[in-house]
């Protein structure tokens, strides 16, 4: 799982059913440290927001992870938020 | 399967459900030579290691279900050992 921080949201008014309910943000992916751009991710824990840095997991799980049984097109879902304290 | 450096710990109160009791370590791939090579990473730890370990890496969905003896585990990343030694081209590293 990748790690990244939040920098903003995705508001989507047409968008295909399964993805409905569902928030879309905004991360900037940092490996080893450095920048690596910006990606679109779901948020499995509904409680990521601005500033936060979390963790992403991706391929097939990213879509599992939101929902086992009616998977939505994800490829990229946050899957939990590292405690800054702890950074 | 890769071999790894544990290179810390994540601490995560919020996360995804099922991965609550699951211990969470930062670990990036390591060569041969034993140098850094590839993207850290943030996995799933099954094989009780510890900051500074190597370690096994696996990074494959089915797998973690396997390691983690649960058929819903939705996961990619695990460390699924840890390395003692491993010998390449006659020579043999000791990791610890």
């Amino acid at each position: 799982m990748n790690i990244g921080r939040v920098e903003g949201t995705v508001v989507c008014t047409i968008k295909t059913g399964s993805l409905e309910g569902l928030k879309l943000l905004v991360v900037r992916q940092i490996v080893n440290g450095q920048d690596k751009g910006l990606v679109i991710a779901a948020d499995a824990t509904r409680q990521a927001g601005r500033g936060d840095v979390v963790y992403m997991i991706g391929r097939k799980e990213a879509a599992l992870m939101l929902d086992l049984k009616d998977p939505p097109p994800s490829d990229l879902t946050i899957a939990g938020i590292i405690d800054p304290e702890t950074l | 399967m890769k071999i790894g450096r544990v290179t810390g710990t994540v601490v995560s109160t919020i996360k995804y459900e099922d991965y609550r009791g699951f211990k969470l370590l930062k670990v990036r791939p390591i060569d041969l030579e034993g140098a850094f090579s590839g993207e850290e990473v943030v996995a799933l730890d099954a094989a009780n290691a510890g900051v500074g370990d190597t370690v096994l890496i696996n990074n494959d969905g089915g797998s973690a279900q396997m390691v983690m003896g649960d058929k819903k585990l939705v996961a990619s990343v695990t460390i699924c050992g840890v390395v003692d030694h491993y010998t390449y081209c006659g020579k043999t590293t000791f990791t610890h």
